[in-house]
């Protein structure tokens, strides 16, 4: 079975909420070089953090992140 | 920065400088030579480089905290922190059986080898040790290798 590839849309909701890294960092509980990495797509998040940033922007887990084959 | 990243740079230095004066002050003056009478100043001075690099990179670590609130490593670092020591084990059990092997075969024939080769590789790991974790950490963190 091939592995899942754990694509988000962090960035694009981070702009579309005028946010900084910094500021989601904070309200997600992580560094601001975490949310890097996330838009990045080089970090797949444990569920506890996936579902702090789903609720930093108030939409859900799914909206944010979904999976894709490789 | 973050402090993860940090902390790995700053011990990464500190390491690497003891690492090199250690390594030079041992091969100064030779395997056969370190455990003699005439390697007492080196032995003392090889002691004298690793406890003092501990204290350094503690407070040095210590100072680089100060202002920063509890939490600063996440997830990510956490998981850096793992998979990096995972690493440095597996770097370690390696050179420490390459070094082995490699004073074996050297000295198959004498069948006797210098005792200063014993001291090397226990206070040679203890430096390679402190030395390889925050250099793997950074490498993992860079690249990107670690998931929550």
């Amino acid at each position: 079975m091939a592995k899942a590839r754990i694509r988000n849309h962090v960035r694009v909701l981070r702009e579309e909420h005028g946010l900084t890294q910094t500021g989601l960092a904070g309200q997600c509980g992580c560094t601001r070089q975490t949310i890097i990495m996330l838009e990045q797509e080089k970090y797949v998040p444990s569920l506890s953090l996936a579902f702090a940033v789903a609720r930093a922007f108030g939409v859900t887990v799914e909206e944010v992140f979904e999976s894709g084959e490789n | 920065m973050s402090l993860a990243r940090k902390q790995a740079l700053i011990s990464g230095s500190v390491w690497l400088v003891i690492t090199v004066i250690f390594a030079v002050n041992f091969f100064s003056i030779g395997a056969e030579d370190f455990a003699s009478p005439a390697g007492t100043r080196a032995r003392g001075l090889a002691g004298a480089i690793i406890l003092p690099g501990y204290i350094i990179n503690f407070f040095i670590l210590w100072w680089s905290r100060r202002g920063r609130r509890a939490g600063d490593l996440d997830e990510r670092d956490k998981a850096i922190e793992l998979r990096a020591s995972e690493q440095t084990m597996i770097v370690i059990l390696m050179v420490v059986f390459l070094f082995g092997i490699g004073l074996y075969e050297t000295h198959l024939e004498s069948g006797t080898v210098p005792v200063g080769w014993l001291y090397l590789l226990s206070y040679g790991m203890v430096a390679l040790v402190s030395l390889v974790h925050p250099v793997l950490s950074l490498i993992n963190d860079f690249a990107g290798h670690a998931d929550g």
